[in-house]
């Protein structure tokens, strides 16, 4: 554990990127702090350019501080990122294993049932899906949760398959342990680094979908979102960048802070690179 | 005139390699009409010469010593461009894994072709054409009119290494490196290769530098001889007086570790079957598309077999003859078509869950790739210990255990939190051996357990084996490619071809009087069989 982590900070993009991640969770968990009022609550006049009237990042049409929206709107980014992909992991890589490990029947069954995710097209499924269920926060976590989990589920079945080819998987066998044992302990941690790098990835993916949700205004209405802003400062962009540009800068922040981790975690979870 | 001369070559490693030089120190030469073979174990750096000589040494290694003097050239001096017109022109290389060699996606004969080309650019088709198929005749391909046509996977090794070596001929070279081009062959193919290039040697005069780690290719072979260890040369000479005459102890020991020349096991024993096969089938049965029919492979036609207790079984045979499928079929790793295997007299195709977890834990197996048989995520001790664990052992008795175990097979108990690539590939097959004893079984099967070890290693796991085997009575299924390997061990052989059984007999009948011509065949295949026959005969007398 101390040699993968050592190796995870001996590369510059798991050092920025976990940086860039540390600033990002700062923001969501310091939003209530600096800005204890809601984010929905005017502040001011509208319009204000940035720094006019101690408002930092100005403030939107409706004069509400874009600087508190930026970060109440990390704790949502954050929040649904994580859920989702979690939700999405736990479908892909139970769906994955059992097909990767069972028999071909199991594995046909499973390989369509995610070939018809597949075909669907992400994003407009994600609107549906709120769209039927009414948007709140939950729903949307679902909602991505739903849509992200056959890449997942694909590269787990694959990366089981060939795990369970190799012979140390068959000398565990002939060790007579059980076949739920030998995926457990050998199988899975042996094909899990790939999963934990695309998992990551799907965080920022899911963060995306967030935004794009509540830029079409499928969002939770209860809760300030990047996604939102973004959406509510389009129309005036050529009077008030600073609407739409900020919220918008974000969000890039966090998702290359997402990319670059997952980056340096491939590395560090390969055994050759971090255990040399 | 000199070919080739290595002077005084060292080639630097960067940092945190086992050590500084991959070589240091290094001179010898090469004469036209000359076959030099470089031979040492594993990590000797013979591969990265030939690599230097080439400028084909990975990056962040150089040469930083030393000429390698070619035609009045130091090649290591030359520019890139001058690299590449001497590469494959005046100096070619041949590979050790002919699969990987060659391009999966393109045609043998534009393979070749285009090797042709790049030297001169300016030949006609039906030029390139003739002279692609006159190369396939000099390499003995039958049919090179059809086979240029084929891809790589249509063929089999033996023709995809001639393939090679028609690539490396094509343009007339002066001096052929030849890197362990027969390690992935059969004896039988080995055999055939090594003849075809020293026909082709002798017959178009070049120098050749060839790199083995098995002296009795050597002995077959070679003009000369460099023995290298860990990057230094030990000794250099003619072929005749090194093999017959070594001063140095380390070639003494290589000489000594080529297995097979000791006399043979004891024989047959009349004790209780251990383990009775009898009528076992088996296909393999491959897909080729909807309307083609399927391909099927015969890997086990009506096996008969009887392993009884104490005895040592060595099955032989080339690859895809169903040796392996054998061994996998005794453990159920794979399912027999047909047929009954007898253990103690019950039928273990009939277990269930229960009696085949009992089955196996007296039944353990030793796999041939020691890299890929020990889970790289988990400590090896922690491997070990979770075999008597699964039974009810208790975590603490367990450890305790694997320890002593670690000991017996001679590694230090200390290696118990260590991970498998700490390890060389002897060590880990030594892990592999206490994680299958330490189950206490009463048959072990050894699938090819030594073919990936260096000559010297071999003879090191072959002695544990055995003294292990006689400690604790065990019964071994011994599946090796190598008669001499198993001459070593086995009381009684099986020589296997096809998926039938050729022969069946005693070790010492089947090497003193073999009744088939196909075990016949493979026995007059066996490298340096001529050399260290008079070198018996010669320390009998």
């Amino acid at each position: 554990m101390n040699k993968t982590l050592k190796t995870f900070l001996s590369r510059p993009a798991g050092v920025v990127g976990l940086t860039l991640l540390a600033v990002v969770c700062l923001m969501a968990a310091l939003a209530p702090v600096i800005y204890p009022g809601s984010p929905w609550d005017m502040a001011g006049a509208p319009f204000m350019r940035p720094g006019q009237n101690h408002m930092l990042m100005g403030s939107d049409t409706m004069g509400r501080d874009i600087a508190s929206g930026v970060m109440h709107g990390a704790r949502v980014s954050l929040l649904i990122g994580i859920a989702s992909t979690l939700a999405a992991v736990l479908i892909g890589v139970t769906l994955g294993a059992i097909a990767g490990f069972s028999g071909p029947m199991v594995d046909l069954l499973i390989v369509r049932a995610t070939e018809v995710f597949q075909t669907i097209p992400n994003f407009v499924l994600a609107i549906l899906l709120v769209a039927i269920l009414t948007p709140s926060i939950w729903t949307v976590i679902l909602a991505i949760g739903i849509v992200s989990w056959p890449p997942l589920a694909r590269l787990t079945r694959a990366q089981v398959k060939s795990v369970a080819q190799r012979e140390f998987v068959q000398a565990a066998r002939c060790q007579g342990q059980s076949s739920m044992s030998v995926l457990l302990r050998h199988v899975l941690p042996n094909a899990i680094s790939p999963i934990i790098v695309t998992a990551s990835m799907t965080v920022a993916t899911a963060i995306l979908i967030e935004a794009a949700l509540s830029f079409m205004g499928l969002g939770d209405p209860n809760f300030m979102s990047w996604g939102y802003m973004v959406g509510a400062g389009r129309t005036v962009i050529r009077q008030a960048w600073w609407m739409s540009v900020f919220p918008g800068f974000a969000i890039l922040i966090t998702v290359v802070a997402i990319n670059l981790v997952g980056e340096a975690l491939n590395d560090a979870l390969n055994p050759r690179i971090s255990r040399a | 005139m000199t070919l080739l001369s290595v002077e005084n070559l060292s080639i630097r490693l960067p940092k945190g390699a086992d050590r500084e030089h991959a070589v240091s120190e290094i001179s010898f030469d090469i004469n036209p009409n000359e076959i030099v073979c470089l031979v040492g174990e594993s990590g000797s750096g013979k591969s990265m010469i030939a690599h230097a000589i080439l400028g084909l040494l990975p990056p962040k290694v150089h040469a930083d010593q030393g000429r390698l003097d070619f035609a009045g050239k130091d090649l290591l001096q030359l520019s890139k461009s001058e690299t590449m017109a001497l590469r494959g022109g005046d100096i070619a290389m041949i590979f050790q894994e002919p699969l990987t060699a060659l391009n999966p996606l393109k045609k043998v004969g534009e393979q070749v072709g285009e090797a042709i080309r790049v030297h001169q650019p300016t030949i006609a088709r039906e030029a390139l054409t003739t002279r692609v198929e006159e190369l396939f005749t000099q390499v003995g391909l039958p049919d090179p009119s059809r086979l240029r046509k084929a891809f790589p996977f249509q063929l089999s090794g033996g023709q995809r290494q001639r393939v090679m070596i028609a690539m490396a001929l094509s343009n007339n070279p002066k001096l052929l490196i030849a890197d362990e081009p027969t390690t992935a062959l059969d004896v039988t193919t080995q055999r055939q290769i090594l003849d075809l290039i020293k026909d082709l040697q002798e017959k178009r005069g070049m120098g050749v530098l060839f790199i083995t780690h098995d002296i009795g290719v050597v002995a077959d072979i070679a003009d000369k001889v460099v023995v290298l260890k860990q990057g230094r040369i030990e000794e250099q000479g003619p072929a005749a007086s090194v093999l017959d005459t070594p001063t140095r102890d380390y070639t003494r020991m290589l000489l000594d570790a080529v297995p097979g020349r000791g006399s043979v096991q004891a024989g047959e024993t009349h004790a209780n079957p251990l383990l009775e096969v009898k009528g076992l089938q088996k296909e393999f049965v491959t897909r080729q598309g909807l309307f083609a029919p399927p391909r099927r492979v015969l890997a086990a036609g009506n096996l008969n077999l009887t392993l009884r207790e104490g005895e040592t079984l060595a099955v032989v045979g080339e690859s895809g003859s169903g040796k392996s499928t054998l061994a996998r079929m005794v453990l159920r790793l794979i399912e027999a078509d047909d047929g009954a295997i007898l253990w103690h007299g019950k039928n273990v195709r009939g277990m269930g869950r229960e009696a085949l977890r009992q089955y196996r834990r007296r039944a353990q197996i030793v796999f041939q790739d020691p890299y890929a048989s020990l889970d790289p995520r988990i400590p090896i001790g922690e491997s070990i210990a979770r075999g008597p664990m699964i039974f009810g052992t208790p975590r603490a008795e367990a450890e305790a255990d694997t320890r002593q175990w670690l000991d017996r097979v001679g590694l230090s108990p200390a290696a118990f939190d260590r991970f498998p690539h700490e390890f060389s590939g002897g060590q880990r097959q030594r892990v592999c051996i206490a994680r299958a004893l330490i189950m206490k079984p009463e048959l072990v099967i050894a699938d090819e357990a030594v073919s990936a070890l260096d000559v010297s290693v071999q003879s090191q796991v072959l002695d544990l084996l055995s003294d292990l085997k006689s400690e604790m009575g065990l019964s071994m299924l011994f599946i090796t490619h190598d008669l001499r390997v198993a001459r070593e061990i086995a009381d009684r052989i099986i020589v296997m071809q096809s998926g039938r059984i050729v022969e069946m007999s005693a070790a010492q009948t089947l090497f003193d009087a073999p009744q088939e011509d196909y075990t016949r065949r493979l026995l007059d295949a066996v490298p340096g069989r001529d050399f260290f026959a008079r070198q018996q005969a010669r320390a009998a007398v």
